[in-house]
């Protein structure tokens, strides 16, 4: 994820914004400790244990296998696991709080790929997902209002119901008194939503006009109360607007009447959330000011990492279902991979392109062949005379040059392999609107069938610079990949090439990150790998200036960065990386900084 | 659709911010000790036209002295708070800036009286009155005039809701009689029909005083506002009062403070009560310090740090800004410096669609929606959401739970846009 910066006021923040869900894990305690008094500590510590591990292992597990952010420290996975034991009877199986709180965690938060993604309260989701797994698992025995003891029956009085409850369905919803404590420290804690709760009873109200129900049982059961304070006021299955949320808690009520009276008390109540969810975009929609509908467009979503795993087998499994007909090059997402793959099928470019080796004439070599950014990198290599065994390849369509290709013994050359008696390729460069052809196929296969004699072939690349797949597809095989570039450089001090001194720019910035660079003017790899690099920087934060500096001795290129993360002029990392791990560590370093409090430091 | 309707409460609903103002606000304004360098950037706001100085290195200048001279109307004249000598004319990296900044450095020789200033007629038609404050370095009235209409009202802005700072509140409170005095200057200065104080303080004793002095007076008048934040804003200011940007002008209480000093004492604007705050700091206090003092010599005069600053922001937590060393100067416009301690490193979570963005908003807008928009890089959506109706004040990322900093992308995106 991203992390904040700190150069963006405001520098403090509302912190106490974050801490409802803690409040309502503690306000949630003397409505536990309630149904423990009432059904047995022991029956009910276990399921309330069973179904927090339940969430909180759930939460871990499916947020690191869909790489989502941790719901931990915030106690949302917390709160589900105890309203889930808190919804479920205390006679349920115990593979039942588990189970249901796993769901509510998964169906919550991880399947739809994030806390705020879903309409539908996690809880339930959940419950109602196990109801129609296990049915009959769950049964919320109506009791009697009476108690039958020694054949007495004895009624019990109005407070009796309001501090015990009449004990019906589940764990939660024993005591009114219990549930009004939870409520008042939420809203000593200010952390209370009132809109929806009080127009939720509100709305369910109406229930006691019919005669058949008894209206005590229905007000001490709790249930109302309940999921009024608790299951339903939960931060983003909410409308946005406070209207809009005394509507939908009022819609929600109305609702859970009818399912109350012919589903019973507690599935009637479960059922009426989600079809009241159902109802919040509307309202969303209804109360935010017009013009802005555009608001309920879906949010562009991006599913982690699990997709990009399933096309990728994919295409492993076409690559190797075509593997009878010929050799491909593994499959890629870029375009010019896929250029090569149809070509290597067989059809070959429109022009015939022949490849003609050069002997004579190399100061021409250049100018002739007219290729824009050649001259940077090869025109060091033209004094070599092909006495040295130095050879020299033209790609020509017609009459126009369209690639070159330049292959040296490898004593001579710049890559480390030295003493193996193979040969190099130095140079192999294809006009930029010819690239993707094939002509650099052309090129480097008749460069290894003109070395068949030779020990072998290298070529020195950057990954990032070559389309992927083009080397393997000739059976390269990646040798090194850090060391490469010391020994690179090394060679090059030892071949005394000249370095073009660039302008720099002023270093008067103090305190900032500076990601400062050595450009060597003459090779156009490094040059191309720079300005990625800056492309990254400018991309990730403001605090990063680039500065270019340059030096002129040859001494100082043994430890030479092609970047480096300096501040206020020391080096604090350095090396050649892909662009993608370039902004990875650029972002660790920033990150670094302000935990220790150096960025804000005198200089 | 007119601002009445979309916001139809008189006040819009503010955060309660934790002012913290304890350490500071019943310490009496302390003068500086004389400072030992004073630096004085040509440019001292973002985005006004640099300074032109009238000095060179070697040559000896006297407090009160005008140092450099403004080329158009963003910027004021700058006078040297000191008598010495001029040392240098080098480029420094301020805060405000992103390029290095041209100042003259000057070394105090030693602590002499004011230069004495010829003082014209006591009794000035507005015209001379405003070329006056103007040379004085105190306001330049013909820049805040510029598309006014008659009837102007004339708002003075004393609301302090930054946390930590204090300078405001405490010139309110000891320089009661000056403000009362600048005020009724302003309004011959600006010709203005009604003048506003606005306060946003809690304390009776400072309000009774005004009070007191304004009620013979029938064009000033006395406004509180509740301690929220943002509602410090000019924008949200005249939205509360029922004005409009043509017939209003907004001024701040130490502008009030130094215009009466520069007419009554011709004492151009060169001191400024900044406050030195924080949990860092061992002794904090608001100090009249000198324009150019360096804020190292200021945190010497509090004693130093208590616990190493993770954090010097220059003006206030909400809307203040970062800076990485203590050589920033004071300038006319700083409120003062806050020293936070370290903070350890958070990451913004998944947005949970709690609405706190939206219903704290002071503008009406969708922060939520708008970031929504930035990350999947839709421009267009911007306008449509009134993205330029933004007045940055920051409560969205403040309230935000998921600790999205909303304000951040806003102010990238439009960037961005600005530079296409």
């Amino acid at each position: 994820m991203r992390r904040r910066s700190h150069a963006y006021p405001p520098h403090i923040f509302g912190r106490h914004y974050l801490r409802n869900n803690w409040d309502l894990n503690i306000s949630l305690i003397p409505v536990f400790l309630a149904g423990a008094l009432f059904y047995g500590l022991g029956p009910s510590l276990l399921i309330f244990l069973i179904a927090l591990l339940g969430a909180v292992f759930a939460e871990i597990i499916f947020s690191f296998a869909l790489s989502q952010s941790f719901s931990l420290e915030d106690g949302w996975a917390v709160s589900q696991g105890i309203l889930v034991a808190l919804l479920l009877p205390p006679s349920c199986p115990l593979y039942l709080p588990a189970l249901a709180a796993a769901l509510a965690v998964f169906l919550g938060k991880s399947l739809p790929g994030g806390l705020g993604r879903s309409v539908f309260s996690p809880v339930v989701l959940a419950l109602v997902a196990t109801m129609i797994l296990f049915p009959g698992a769950i049964t919320y025995r109506w009791p009697p209002l009476e108690e039958v003891s020694q054949g007495v029956v004895r009624s019990r009085s109005w407070l009796d119901h309001f501090v015990m409850g009449s004990g019906s369905g589940a764990l939660g919803q024993t005591s009114l008194l219990a549930i009004l404590l939870g409520v008042s420290f939420l809203a000593l804690r200010g952390s209370l939503n009132w809109h929806v709760p009080l127009m939720y009873i509100l709305g369910s109200l109406p229930l006691l006009l019919f005669p058949q129900v008894d209206p005590r049982a229905q007000i001490f059961a709790c249930d109302v109360f309940f999921f009024a304070f608790f299951v339903i006021p939960q931060e983003g299955k909410m409308p946005l607007v406070p209207k809009a949320r005394m509507l939908y808690g009022f819609i929600a009520g109305i609702l859970s009447v009818p399912l109350r009276f012919f589903l019973g008390p507690v599935s009637g109540i479960i059922l009426s959330q989600p079809f009241a969810s159902a109802a919040i975009p509307l309202l969303n929609f209804l109360f935010l000011p017009p013009g802005r509908n555009y608001l309920f467009k879906p949010a562009r979503f991006r599913y982690p990492q699990i997709f990009p795993k399933f096309l990728k087998l994919f295409r492993a499994m076409l690559t190797w279902l075509r593997k009878g007909k010929k050799a491909e090059p593994k499959g890629s997402e870029e375009n010019i991979s896929q250029q090569v793959s149809e070509e290597a099928e067989g059809s070959p470019p429109a022009n015939i392109v022949k490849i003609r080796e050069i002997r004579e004439g190399l100061s021409e070599f250049c100018t002739c062949c007219s290729l824009e950014k050649l001259d940077e990198n090869c025109q060091s290599f033209l004094n070599k005379s092909p006495a040295n065994g130095w050879r020299f390849f033209q790609a020509v369509e017609g009459e126009e040059v369209q690639g070159v290709l330049i292959l040296a013994p490898v004593e001579q050359s710049l890559a480390p392999l030295e003493g193996t008696g193979v040969e190099h390729v130095v140079c192999l460069r294809v006009r930029e609107e010819k690239r993707g052809s094939g002509i650099g196929r052309l090129l480097l296969e008749h460069a290894l069938e003109v070395s068949k004699d030779k020990a072998g072939i290298s070529v020195l690349a950057h990954r990032d610079l070559i389309p992927s797949g083009f080397l393997e597809h000739f059976g390269f095989q990646e040798v090194v990949r850090k060391a490469t570039w010391k020994a690179f450089f090394k060679n090059f001090r030892e071949a005394k090439v000249e370095w073009a001194p660039l302008k720099p720019k002023s270093r008067s910035h103090t305190g900032k990150l500076f990601l400062e660079a050595v450009l060597p003017a003459h090779c156009s790899l490094l040059w191309e790998n720079y300005r990625s690099a800056l492309q990254v920087a400018s991309q990730i934060e403001e605090e990063i200036e680039v500065a270019e500096r340059v030096i002129n001795n040859p001494e100082d290129f043994s430890e030479f960065p092609i970047w480096g993360i300096y501040l206020n002029g020391k080096l604090l990392g350095s090396g050649i990386v892909a662009p993608e791990k370039l902004k990875a560590k650029i972002i660790q370093k920033v990150a670094g900084f302000r935990q220790k409090g150096e960025a804000g430091g005198a200089t | 659709m007119s601002a009445k309707k979309l916001h139809s409460r008189v006040y819009p609903q503010g955060v309660w911010v934790p002012l913290r103002q304890e350490a500071t606000i019943d310490r009496l304004i302390r003068p500086s000790t004389p400072p030992k360098k004073i630096v004085l950037p040509l440019q001292e706001k973002t985005g006004s036209f640099p300074l032109r100085p009238l000095v060179r290195p070697g040559i000896s200048v006297k407090r009160g002295q005008q140092v450099a001279v403004p080329l158009d109307k963003s910027s004021l004249p700058l006078f040297s708070p000191v008598w010495g000598e001029v040392v240098a004319l080098e480029k420094a990296v301020v805060p405000w800036s992103a390029e290095p900044v041209e100042t003259i450095v000057i070394l105090p020789r030693k602590d002499e009286p004011l230069l004495p200033i010829s003082v014209p007629k006591e009794d000035f038609p507005p015209q001379e009155l405003r070329a006056l404050l103007f040379r004085m370095g105190v306001v330049c009235a013909d820049l805040l005039l510029e598309g006014k209409s008659s009837p102007l009202t004339l708002v003075i802005n004393g609301c302090e809701l930054e946390p930590y700072i204090t300078s405001t509140q405490r010139l309110l409170e000891e320089k009661t009689r000056e403000i009362v005095g600048g005020v009724e200057l302003l309004i011959r200065a600006f010709e203005a029909a009604l003048a506003i104080i606005v306060v946003s303080t809690e304390r009776r004793e400072a309000l009774e005083d005004i009070q007191d002095l304004i009620f013979v007076k029938k064009n000033v008048v006395l406004n509180v506002f509740p301690p929220r934040y943002p509602l410090d804003h000019e924008v949200l200011i005249r939205r509360i009062l029922r004005l409009s940007e043509e017939d209003s002008v907004i001024l701040d209480l130490p502008t009030v403070v130094a215009s009466y000093e520069a007419v009554f004492l011709r004492q151009p604007f060169m001191e400024k009560v900044v406050t030195i705050s924080g949990p860092s700091v061992r002794n904090p206090q608001n100090i009249r310090a000198r324009v150019g003092t360096v804020l190292e010599e200021l945190v010497n005069q509090c004693d130093g740090f208590a616990e190493d600053p993770g954090m010097i922001i220059m003006g206030g937590p909400m809307r203040g800004q970062i800076i990485n060393s203590q050589e920033v100067p004071v300038t006319r416009f700083t409120p003062g410096f806050v020293f936070l301690p370290k903070r350890a490193p958070f990451e913004e979570s998944d947005c949970i669609y709690c609405g706190a963005c939206i219903n704290y908003c002071p503008m009406g807008l969708y922060p939520v929606f708008l970031t929504e928009a930035i990350k999947s890089r839709n421009w267009g959506a911007l306008e449509h959401l009134r993205a330029d109706d933004c007045i940055f004040c920051g409560t969205c990322s403040y309230v935000c739970p998921a600790l999205i900093p909303h304000q951040k992308y806003l102010k990238r995106a439009l960037r961005r846009r600005k530079e296409e």
